[in-house]
């Protein structure tokens, strides 16, 4: 018998094992390359190896601009709640209560509320949890008939860790402590906590008491630090916190934020995974009227007014989105596709993707059906909900007429977007402009503000109609018993989304706060190491690292060439949509559990070009155009489990490529010398004719070039905008001066030693002898030639071509610049360089360090007075002070060079060039004993402050003052002036041209012998100038 | 017909309980050399769990822990090696009690971990009490001494030992602890089959039993959690699927999965797994071990080390099958099935043929109360099946 049956059990055991052999037969062998490929997955690591963007480099190879590690404060809850004194008796006694307590009053009450937490016993918990009343010094919970609906064990379990927590014992004396509260649980907590360390309960009591008051101390020590550190950074982070009397108050306040922003987040966590929809969506009146929403409030400890606070946040910060982000983005978006065919099909498309859902999108496009909105389909997640309720009254019509728009096969033309955009009722003659309008926006140039503004009113029209529909559903059909008037006509979420809810709670609390929030960029040594060596005394603040771009500052505290350099800033969102389909596939290849050689070269070279999403790109100035050089390449590092970490083997490794540096042709000392005069100029000596309220909020810019066009100093003021009197204009607008032209900029007098010396050469019968009678005119309102008047009220007398340049006559000029063709003017403005870029973008076409060149100098035929004007370098003539600075170099050494920025990219030079001017060496001869007449002749207009013995050195100049309006000012002298830009151009050392100056007064009432040689002689007098000549002329 | 009573000599206390005059040449060695040999493997791979927590710095495995524990229990082998068989059949009442006052007291004073009371904590002794583990071999005794006076001939007659049966099911499966209940069921209706039930009735009972678990899925009787897991069981069946809720229920099984397809053919040597190098794996020093064994040791090795607790549990069977008293050969033959219970139970839950339930691999898994229910039930049978103790029991007679 035994046998017989024996034999069959062990058969049918057999048959089991062949069953389990097969199976694994499957999963081992069969479906091993899908199991080894997540397996893979799960061990391996990867990390974006960061690389280093190029620094910016002076002559001397000076730091400029460079890469370093940083470091951040960030706030992280979780821990802050569950390891310092104040958020463990905060969090016990919230969780005792079962109410959301604030850190504020906590604070207030820390010790007495600590001894009172300690003075429970765990048969007072257990009760608490069986739902028996709370009743214990400062803390009462009533009693409850239903302890499991309002979670009372899981509080107890709560109010047991932070107890616990408060005592801060070892590992071995929580073990005891938990044995011990089994065995004498009529013990207080304080009384085990001292059985189970073998102390006293006092002295266990005075423990705690020191450190609540340490804890104490170093808050308040960490507030005044934070206080003082934002003060000095200016930053506005905390800057919505109620008055506040203390800095601690202020820090208790900011933690009371990041506590209720922990549990925003986490309710609305809650609420998207019981509703299926973000809490944003509706209105938050509707959802307070018609929603049931007191299943958050239990799990979060929330009365009503705490609710409906949470709802607001989350609608403003969505309405706020629509309102903005999401049109900039959607028109940043249409913007990449503008040129296809189908561009009006994926305007559509993205208007109507807050409104519905891709796979509905899909399902409606292919039956030909009513599109659904999201909401409504979700809304089943309410108890008893009928989606047919909502059919009669969703905001169909503008959906509806999506779809067709929509349809592949409808012929799309742009009326159809206006429609969609003005709606069922709007006039045809409506209809037909706004599709014009469309029509043309995206025609020529894609115009992104008008896509942008309109899409908002778009979006914004049919979020309300959404809003109608959902608050016509949900109040019309309510549940409620019939009958029952005064029952709360509230929606219940369903029990099984309940269920989810409370699985997910717990995991969403630890998500949300254990995520990082910052608190202060760039903390001071003093206070990252405070928090650093003494992490357990500041439980939830961390000191994280990160990178930054800094900047080398001038003894103003302001960046080094601030707007020539320019700055960095994180991707646009342009760059993020360019870069996203690479992150995807780079995403997808990293995943990938058994990659082939070319899928690591793949993932390789993809690495190599992704940006990082945090990665600076040049913004502007010397960092956005030679940003390709200075941007390096990022590596990627993968590990496979903590093993290769720890062995540091790997198994993909590329190394970044770091940036390359730019040495720049910039010198440090000239360029903040340079700066510094702008800043502070000290104007002429003598103070009736000086424009003092030019002086006090000086507006211009200062070039010191090498004669081969390496820029040595290019500084412009204001720095920073200014205008916060309310009298901002674009004088007070931070330019790069050197290079813009940022209103109407006419040279003036400094234009004239090109007119003269283009004269000479290549205007036949210009005689320099021949002499000019600079007399008073007609009209008897002063001297001049025909219609142009002269500087000099009684005219300068007979006047050569040498004496007019020196003196500046504008009537000479006026007479020569009558002789000119227009084809003269635009030879002339070729030969110099006029109406061309100056040669420091000198890689082409990029973004970044913008310059105007005025390419349609002389473009037009001039006519009437205008040739008289352009002599003088006056109305029709405009210019930068670097074309200014280029042209007077070539002036002085018969060389036009390129100006250049930039000395090396990495270890490749960049050689400068030049080329010979055309005109014959006498004619610029005689133009360059002229300049220098002008500043070391008595007369010479430039004289008084730039002579030989003011400067140490013999300077060729010429001085400059254009009119740029024809209102007249009282000046401080009594005089009426007009305003004026003035100039000052000059090489030295004259007979051995080496530097060129040039300096630009903007908008002053003084001409230019009281305003820019004055600035002139500041600079070249300033000890960094003298003592880089002096070097320069020893070598 | 009743056994009759041994004319021999009263015995002295500890003699009437325990024989030292075992005859060590009937012992089935084979059997014993299988499950160190077992045993011993089952160390190597707790101790790659071990190392491999260590080396990365997880609180986890402690291997010192899980040898104290083996050496606290080794000594049942010899308590269960040297138990008189008659002793046991007299006391197997005692012994059922006991095991069903433990599950009681568990009820009363037992700790609550993961929503769960099934420890009792025992400080002194270095590892908490899980009763139901000893439970498994309580109902075992008692439901041979049950069964060793019925042969089931008649319905009435199976009342008693469905009665014994259920009530530790029931007291385990209201802790909850629904895995290890079931684990009893199969080692019941195995012991009643043996002990000469109809197999029409077993068929019939198969089929009720198979119809009130369809009946408890359909109708929600069982726990939420417990119906998710049978959710989850289904719906992840495949590969795809089980991938795509990854990070959801099917968590453990899909790391169970993964663990155990990564192997291959020869494994990726020991200590060198994704279940112990990532450590995701839930519960992998216990219910899980298997998985890792698959992973570490390949499809050759598991397919083995399944070959081999195969035989053990043949060879258990087998050794029943040679014991004429009818009590020691159903107990034999129930510790047989308990090892083989456990083994399809475990490795079908890795492998993905069952729902995910909390199973350990005797020999193998940590855990304090296994081990020692592990070792008194492998004693038990080697004993039971050495001492052959004369017996005019009709079965005697059979063969």
């Amino acid at each position: 018998m035994a046998a017989r049956r024996i034999a069959p059990l062990i058969a049918l055991v057999a048959l089991g094992a062949v069953a389990l052999v097969l199976r694994l037969y499957q999963l081992q062998i069969h479906e091993h390359s899908t199991w080894s490929a997540e397996a893979a997955g799960l061990v391996r690591s990867g990390a974006i190896r960061p690389y280093t963007r190029g620094a910016i480099l002076d002559r001397a190879g000076r730091v400029l601009r460079s890469d370093r590690t940083s470091f951040r404060l960030e706030f992280v809850y979780r821990e802050f709640r569950r390891r310092h004194p104040l958020g463990i008796v905060a969090h016990a006694r919230a969780a005792l209560r079962g109410v959301a307590g604030s850190l504020e009053e906590a604070w207030g009450q820390l010790e007495p509320w600590a001894e009172a937490l300690l003075a429970l016993s765990p048969e007072q918990l257990d009760a608490f949890a069986r739902g028996a009343p709370l009743e214990a010094p400062a803390l009462r919970v009533p009693a409850c008939d239903t302890p499991e609906l309002e979670a009372r064990p899981s509080r107890r379990a709560d109010a047991r860790f932070y107890l616990t927590a408060l005592l801060e014992l070892s590992r071995e004396e929580r073990r005891e402590l938990t044995r011990l509260a089994r065995e004498r649980p009529e013990l207080s907590w304080l009384e085990l906590g001292a059985a189970a360390r073998k102390v006293t309960p006092e002295r266990v009591r005075t423990e705690l008491f020191e450190r609540l008051r340490v804890a104490r101390t170093d808050l308040e020590a960490l507030a005044l630090l934070l206080a003082s550190e934002r003060a000095a950074n200016e930053t506005s982070a905390a800057a919505e916190a109620p008055a506040a009397d203390s800095a601690t108050e202020r820090l208790v306040w900011e933690l009371d934020q990041h506590r209720e922003r922990v549990d925003d987040s986490s309710a609305s966590a809650l609420f998207r995974e019981a509703a299926g929809f973000g809490v944003h969506r509706i209105e938050p009146q509707i959802l307070l009227e018609h929603v049931d929403l007191s299943w958050v409030c239990a799990r979060l400890g929330w009365d009503l007014a705490r609710a409906a606070q949470w709802l607001e946040r989350e609608r403003e910060d969505y309405r706020r989105l629509l309102a903005s982000g999401l049109p900039e983005r959607l028109a940043a978006q249409v913007e990449l596709d503008a040129r296809r065919p189908d561009a009006p099909l994926l305007l559509v498309e993205r208007w109507l993707a807050p409104f519905a859902s891709v796979d509905d999108l899909a399902d409606a496009l292919a039956a030909r059906e009513p599109l659904q909105v999201v909401v409504r389909d979700e809304l089943s997640a309410f108890v008893e909900f009928d989606e047919r309720d909502f059919e009669a009254s969703a905001p169909r019509v503008a959906f509806e007429e999506a779809l067709g728009a929509l349809a592949p096969d409808a012929a799309f033309d742009w009326s159809v977007v206006a429609r969609l955009e003005l709606g069922p009722n709007a006039h045809s003659e409506e209809l037909a402009a706004a599709a014009r309008e469309w029509s043309e926006a995206f025609d020529g140039r894609f115009e992104r503000e008008f896509v942008r503004a309109r899409s908002a009113g778009v979006l914004a029209r049919w979020e309300q109609e959404l809003q109608s529909a959902v608050l016509a559903v949900l109040s019309a059909s309510a549940p409620g018993a019939p009958g029952e008037v005064s029952a709360p006509r509230r929606w219940p979420v369903r029990a099984e989304r309940l269920e989810k809810v409370d699985e997910l709670a717990r995991f969403v609390l630890k998500d949300q706060g254990n995520r990082p929030r910052a608190v202060l960029t760039r903390p001071s040594y003093a206070l990252t190491h405070l928090l650093t060596r003494h992490r357990d005394r500041f439980a939830g603040f961390v000191v994280a690292d990160t990178h930054e771009r800094t900047a080398r500052l001038g003894r103003d505290g302001e960046p080094i060439a601030r707007a020539l350099i320019g700055a960095v800033g994180a991707p646009t969102y342009q760059e993020e949509l360019a870069a996203r389909e690479l992150r995807d596939e780079f995403r997808s290849l990293a995943r990938k559990g058994v990659r082939a050689q070319e899928d690591a070269q793949e993932l390789a070279w993809l690495a190599h070009t992704l940006t990082r999403p945090d990665e600076l790109r040049g913004r502007g100035g010397i960092e956005g155009y030679f940003d390709r050089e200075l941007s390096g390449r990022n590596g990627y590092r993968e590990t496979r489990g903590l093993q290769d970490l720890i062995d540091g083997s790997f198994e993909l490794d590329v190394p970044p490529v770091d940036g390359l540096d730019l040495t720049l042709t910039l010198d440090l000392d000239l360029q903040e010398a340079a700066a510094e005069c702008l800043a502070a100029p000290e104007g002429p000596p003598d103070p009736p004719s000086a424009d003092y309220a030019w002086l006090a909020r000086p507006t211009g810019a200062i070039v010191l070039m090498r004669v081969d066009g390496s820029v040595l100093a290019a500084a412009s003021h204001p720095t920073r905008p200014r205008g916060e009197d309310g009298r901002a204009s674009v004088a007070d607008e931070p330019w790069e001066r050197t290079l813009r032209k940022p209103g109407f900029q006419p040279p003036g007098s400094s234009f004239k030693p090109f007119v003269a010396a283009w004269a000479l050469d290549q205007l036949a019968g210009t005689d320099p002898r021949r002499l000019l009678e600079c007399a008073m005119l007609p009209d008897g309102r002063g001297a001049g030639y025909v219609d142009v008047r002269c500087n000099v009220r009684h005219g300068h007398g007979a006047v050569d071509l040498r004496d007019a340049l020196k003196r500046s006559c504008n009537s000479y000029f006026a007479m020569l610049g009558e002789r000119f063709e227009t084809d003269d003017w635009r030879a002339l403005a070729a030969e110099f360089g006029f109406g061309e870029p100056s040669g420091v973008r000198a890689l082409g076409r990029r973004p970044g360090l913008s310059e105007d060149s005025v390419p349609r100098l002389f473009e037009r035929e001039l006519v009437g007075r205008e040739p008289r004007l352009a002599g003088n370098g006056l109305a029709v003539v405009e210019l930068t002070p670097m074309q200014l600075a280029r042209a007077t170099a070539g002036l002085a050494t018969g060389w036009l060079p390129q100006a250049r920025l930039v000395e090396r990219i990495g270890a490749n030079v960049l050689e400068p060039s030049a080329r010979e001017l055309s005109l014959s060496p006498a004619a610029l001869d005689f133009v360059r004993e002229a300049m220098e007449a002008c500043a070391n002749e008595a007369g010479g207009s430039a004289h008084e402050a730039l002579s030989e013995a003011e400067l140490g050195w013999r300077l060729a100049a010429k001085t400059g003052s254009a009119d740029i309006s024809t209102e007249r000012v009282e000046t401080a002298d009594g005089q009426s002036r007009v305003r004026k830009h003035t100039w000052l151009i000059g090489y030295f050392p004259a007979h051995e041209p080496r530097y060129v100056v040039v300096v630009f007064c903007h908008d002053t009432l003084q001409t230019a012998s009281h305003s820019s040689i004055w600035l002139a002689r500041q600079f070249l007098r300033t000890k960094a100038v003298r003592e880089f000549v002096a070097s320069e002329a020893q070598r | 017909m009743k056994p009759l009573a041994p004319p021999f000599e009263r015995r002295g206390a500890f003699a009437s309980v325990f024989s030292l005059r075992l005859s060590w040449w009937r012992l089935d060695w084979h059997v014993l050399a299988l499950a160190l040999a077992l045993l011993a493997f089952g160390l190597f791979v707790v101790r790659a769990i071990a190392l491999s927590d260590a080396e990365f710095g997880r609180e986890g495995v402690d291997f010192s822990s899980h040898l104290k524990k083996v050496a606290l229990a080794a000594p049942m082998l010899v308590v269960g090696l040297t138990l008189r068989p008659r002793w046991l059949r007299r006391n197997a009442w005692v012994l059922y009690a006991g095991s069903i006052a433990l599950l009681v007291l568990v009820a009363l004073i037992g700790d609550v971990r993961n929503n769960a009371r099934r420890w009792i904590e025992l400080p002194l002794i270095g590892f908490d009490l899980q009763p139901s583990e000893l439970a498994k071999l309580g109902l075992i005794v008692a439901l041979a001494r049950v069964l060793y006076t019925s042969r089931l001939e008649r319905w009435s007659d199976w009342r008693a030992p469905i009665a014994v049966t259920l009530l530790p099911m029931a007291l385990v499966a209201l802790q909850p602890d629904l895995g290890t209940a079931m684990s009893m069921a199969p080692v019941c209706v195995g012991m009643l089959y043996l002990a000469g039930a109809a197999p029409s009735r077993m068929l019939q009972i198969a089929f009720a039993l198979a119809l009130v678990a369809v009946l408890a899925y359909q109708f929600e009787w069982i726990h939420d959690y417990q119906l998710q897991r049978v959710d989850t069981w289904l719906e992840s069946f495949g590969a795809p699927a089980l991938i795509e809720g990854r990070n959801g229920p099917a968590f453990h099984t899909y790391h169970a999965r993964v663990a155990i397809g990564n192997g291959g053919w020869w494994g990726r040597g020991l200590g060198n797994g994704v279940a112990n190098e990532a450590g995701r794996l839930p519960e992998r020093d216990c219910d899980s071990i298997f998985a890792v064994i698959a992973e570490e040791a390949g499809f050759t090795g598991a397919s083995g080390v399944l070959l081999l607790y195969l035989l053990l549990v043949v060879l258990l069977l087998a050794s029943a099958g040679q014991i004429r008293e009818r009590f020691s050969r159903l107990v034999v033959a129930g510790i047989g099935l308990h090892f083989g219970a456990h083994l399809f139970v475990n490795v079908g839950v890795n492998l993905g043929l069952m729902p995910m339930t909390g199973l350990p691999l005797p020999l193998f898994s940590t855990g304090g109360s296994s081990m020692l229910a592990t070792f008194a039930a492998l004693g038990l049978a080697l004993g039971l099946a050495a001492q052959r103790e004369a017996t005019l029991d009709e079965d005697a007679f059979r063969d």
